[in-house]
């Protein structure tokens, strides 16, 4: 028999709607999967087998009585650990919160329930979200399935590994300021960064609340749209999520890309990409035209210039989340993340909002400009080769800014910018680990990034490459 | 023009203002890193900001603008 955890998430949920598979059986393989490697990535932080058996015998005796509960029935996922629900820890990957329990179960989670989905667990992530790595020196670093000594990136550390390595078929990560992207492109999956207000943030814990995006990360584009079809839409409790439609995302996924335009940036995301990264991201757009679209070069409003309006926001409302805590407990948090966010307390409350007022206009200004000519845009992700865990592992203060500058470079604009983005594999480097472009367009265009990027999959192969364990 | 942002500045800041004790080595790191995003800021304000322009409007620009 086929091991069920090479299966995707969309053909594992075909074949439990067609009882051609139990849930109990697929919740099953994923559990021998994570025991067989959690000790190589130690992406969960929670295992919770026993319930997600309950939870699936249920599902197959719904679907036993015809009962399909959603799009994800059966399916089981694992989420970052800081999605609330009632009765469970969340830990935020946090000391603080180590033994914090929700006392009401977060939108993003409820949704997925009434999707049928099961939950198999939490997922390791940055210390409160906020390193770009996967390192967590309270509980243990992330590793990432396709060599371990290398970062999972960050800070949805967790959830890219799992993902990677078939312990889940999807789950959630957060985006602040390339949260999402970042791991999927080390890890080899698929990472989409909706637009803002796109998905509620409802009891999700907050990094900062005007950058915050929940997404999903999958091994294919398909399992994406089929995921965010449950999770994405207006939520009473979060008023600042969108009362946008949300469309039949895996619907659209076969439109294809004949016509299609593709802006190239000439100036930013490639001027200092390595040479295997830039090679593999024109051969993913070679593929792309082949298909039909069409490329074309671009400068594009220089997003460099958002920087620090991006670093402002982050980093002072990152502030005020964690005043209390890094004045009583200032010992619970790892140097790294107390030092990245202390420079929020200084920074001036007329910066902060000139960044927030800004922003209206610097959006209007990037989306005229670039999708006046184009309807998406390529671009790196991590523009270097997947580093060590060691490379990474900064230890002097002063040097952290510069170290998460440099990993978010390509990512932290299109948060500023509130721009969907989606990450996807195309290809390896010389030392085997991931490479990623990102596709990003206008607001609420994901079902256009989608389509684009099911097109490349649909063309080529790297999505169904599977990490493999190295000898110790 | 502005003066740089001191060490002595952002440490009396500290202190002042959140009752935080820096020492002198760490003033002098976020110094520098809060002149880069002060001096960032403001500069691309002063370019783009006008009278009308409001913190909140973002998310109706994500409207207007959509794909």
């Amino acid at each position: 028999m086929t091991d069920l955890t090479e299966l995707s998430l969309a053909e594992v949920g075909d074949l439990i709607r067609a009882r051609k598979v139990s849930s109990v059986e697929v919740v099953k393989a994923n559990l021998k999967r994570i025991a067989a490697w959690q000790g190589y990535t130690n992406a969960f932080i929670d295992v919770r087998g026993d319930e997600a058996l309950k939870q699936a015998r249920a599902l197959d005796r719904d679907l036993s009585r015809g009962i399909v509960r959603g799009v994800l029935h059966g399916v089981p996922l694992a989420h970052k650990d800081m999605y609330y629900r009632a009765g469970k820890i969340s830990t935020c990957g946090s000391v603080i919160r180590k033994k914090w329990k929700a006392d009401f179960t977060c939108t993003p989670l409820a949704n997925l329930d009434a999707a049928g989905a099961v939950d198999l667990g939490t997922l390791n992530m940055a210390e409160w979200a906020g390193g770009p790595t996967g390192h967590n020196i309270h509980v243990g670093d992330c590793k990432n399935p396709w060599n371990p000594a290398h970062i999972t990136g960050g800070s949805s550390s967790g959830t890219g590994a799992a993902v990677a390595a078939r312990m889940a078929y999807g789950g959630l990560g957060s985006d602040t300021g390339g949260s999402i992207r970042l791991p999927a492109a080390a890890c080899g999956v698929v990472g989409l960064k909706p637009t803002w207000s796109r998905v509620s943030r409802y009891g999700v814990m907050a990094r900062a609340w005007s950058l915050d995006c929940v997404g999903p990360l999958t091994r294919t584009v398909r399992d994406c749209a089929r995921f965010m079809r449950a999770l994405a839409g207006h939520d009473p409790m979060d008023p600042t999520s969108s009362r946008e439609p949300v469309p039949d995302y895996e619907g659209m996924l076969g439109a294809g890309v004949k016509g299609l335009r593709i802006g190239l940036p000439k100036n930013f995301y490639f001027d200092s990409a390595h040479p295997e990264t830039v090679a593999a991201i024109h051969a993913a757009l070679k593929v792309l035209e082949d298909l039909g679209a069409i490329v074309v070069p671009i400068t594009v409003p220089d997003p460099a210039r958002m920087f620090e309006s991006a670093d402002t926001l982050s980093k002072t409302e990152a502030a005020v989340i964690h005043r209390r805590w890094m004045a009583e407990r200032p010992k619970d948090y790892s140097p790294q993340l107390f030092a990245r966010t202390e420079a929020g307390f200084h920074i001036p409350a007329m910066r902060y909002i000139e960044a927030q007022a800004m922003r209206g206009p610097v959006i209007r200004d990037f989306v005229e400009k670039v999708f006046s000519k184009v309807d998406m845009v390529a671009a790196t992700v991590i523009d270097h080769p997947v580093p060590t865990r060691a490379e990474t592992d900064v230890q002097v203060s002063g040097a952290v800014p510069a170290m998460v500058g440099r990993i978010t470079r390509p990512t932290r604009p299109f948060n500023y910018l509130a721009l969907p983005s989606i990450a996807v594999p195309c290809g390896f480097g010389k030392a085997g680990l991931p490479i990623s472009f990102q596709l990003a367009g206008r607001p609420f265009a994901e079902g256009r990034l989608m389509q684009a990027a099911h097109a490349y999959q649909e063309a080529t192969d790297w999505h169904l490459r599977s990490p493999k364990m190295r000898a110790a | 023009m502005a003066k740089k942002i001191t060490p002595e500045l952002i440490k009396e800041q500290a202190e002042a203002l959140h009752g935080i004790r820096l020492t002198p080595q760490r003033s002098t790191e976020l110094a520098q890193e809060v002149e880069k995003i002060n001096s960032g800021v403001r500069g691309v304000a002063e370019g783009i900001l006008t009278f009308d322009d409001e913190p909140g409007a973002f998310a109706r620009f994500l409207s207007a603008l959509k794909g």
